[in-house]
């Protein structure tokens, strides 16, 4: 019985592994963890598998019944979540070529006028750091529409991209306030497309009432600075909501969100 | 070449039999790794779920109005910070994502965050003897608390 329990034990923290390796080399990754730890999870799921490998031939300790229902509960937690919000994505994708990839453009031309593509986690961070162009550079934009009373008294709405700095557990909604030149504002909730530029407030406007969306729990939006909106269209909900920015260092500013959906 | 003696010969073959004993301890070293991964394993999977409900099902309209007062708003986000069990690498954007609450408030959620959450007591109680776990818990929650207020108050002095 003790060593049939062990042996399960170790089962488990193999299957742990194998999942992680798995995981590790699929695209589905991204829909749990920022893609710049896949390495990490790699190498941490070949450890685990030695390890498990070596301690079912030669299981050791006690058993505890409740460490094992613990494993058993995160295998049907594992397997519930495998898919992820990819589901249908192939299981091992792998990376092209450096040559056979194609950089996107990072422009969007509307009516002989260019627009950057900058999902508004990203924006934030630009107008954060100060970097964000003159009122010529016109944006391009998408993400979910966020109302609140404060921002409705004001005449604005949000626009946020759950923002993974880490894992999945940890994203954050941000955004910028936009103001819409005319119209009734979208439904909160819905997906929108904007076009604008970025305008400075003369006083910060810190929005206390904004709450959490459906991808985020927690959520926030620049308060120095606006979108002024000259176009807002719903859209569908992008295949993957989610977006990887981290502020910018010393070294270059982490863009991995990269391809069709960079905004 | 004069022979080295037998003494030589001893100890290269204690030099041989030390290289196999380390490599036959290998696994064996593996296997306990895994024993003691398992059974901090059982607190990490019970604390990540925890904290999973709580993330989910937390009224935040309850948080916002305990937050009205600088005293209750740093309890409130170290109490946070115990049941979230944000990871270090993404504290700072949650708290900051906290603008109704003082910068205290905020520094207490992440300095608290990092050495006290739902799965470290578990892993303290299972670890240290009852006394040591819980001086591990409180001793960290109240500096944290008095220099977070002290902080504050200097901030404030100052400006």
């Amino acid at each position: 019985m003790k060593r049939l329990v062990l042996t399960l034990d170790g089962a488990f923290v193999l299957g742990l592994g194998l999942y992680m390796l798995i995981l590790s080399q699929a695209e589905s990754y991204a829909a749990f963890m920022n893609p710049r730890f896949r390495p990490l999870t790699a190498g941490a799921a070949v450890g685990l598998c030695l390890a498990a490998a070596a301690f079912i031939l030669r299981p050791e300790g006690a058993i505890d019944l409740r460490r094992t229902m613990c494993f058993a509960i995160l295998g049907v937690l594992a397997l519930h979540a495998g898919s992820g919000s990819m589901k249908g994505t192939p299981g091992l994708a792998l990376k092209p070529p450096p040559e056979a990839r194609i950089e996107p453009d990072p422009h969007v031309v509307r009516d002989g006028v260019p627009y950057l593509k900058s999902n508004p986690a990203r924006l934030f961070l630009t107008v954060q750091a100060g970097q964000a162009a003159s009122s010529d550079q016109r944006y391009i934009t998408r993400g979910i529409v966020k109302r609140s009373p404060q921002l409705d008294r004001v005449g604005m709405f949000a626009l946020l991209r759950g923002n993974m700095v880490c894992c999945l557990a940890d994203a954050i909604a941000m955004g910028m306030m936009i103001a819409s030149t005319g119209g009734a504002p979208p439904q909160d909730g819905a997906w929108v497309l904007v076009l604008g530029y970025v305008q400075p407030l003369a006083e910060p406007s810190p929005i206390t009432d904004l709450g959490g969306t459906s991808e985020a729990p927690f959520s926030m939006v620049y308060d120095r600075a606006r979108l002024v909106a000259e176009s807002v269209e719903p859209i569908d909900r992008p295949g993957f909501p989610y977006v990887f920015e981290l502020p910018a260092s010393g070294r270059q500013p982490l863009r991995l969100t990269g391809g069709d959906d960079d905004y | 070449m004069p022979d080295a003696g037998p003494a030589h010969h001893a100890h290269g073959g204690q030099r041989a039999s030390a290289r196999e004993h380390g490599l036959r301890s290998v696994p064996a070293l593996l296997s306990s790794g895994v024993s003691e991964f398992l059974d901090m394993g059982k607190y990490l999977v019970l604390g990540a779920l925890a904290s999973a409900a709580f993330k989910v099902f937390l009224p935040w309209q309850f948080v916002q109005a305990l937050a009205g007062s600088e005293f209750l708003s740093l309890a409130v986000l170290m109490l946070l910070a115990v049941l979230l069990c944000v990871c270090s690498e993404a504290d700072a954007f949650v708290a900051a994502s906290f603008v109704y609450v003082p910068p205290s408030a905020q520094l207490g959620f992440m300095a608290l965050g990092a050495m006290v959450d739902l799965k470290l007591i578990g892993m303290y109680v299972s670890v240290f003897p009852r006394k040591t776990a819980w001086l591990l818990t409180v001793v960290p929650t109240v500096c944290v608390f008095a220099l977070s207020k002290l902080l504050s108050g200097i901030i404030e002095a100052g400006g």
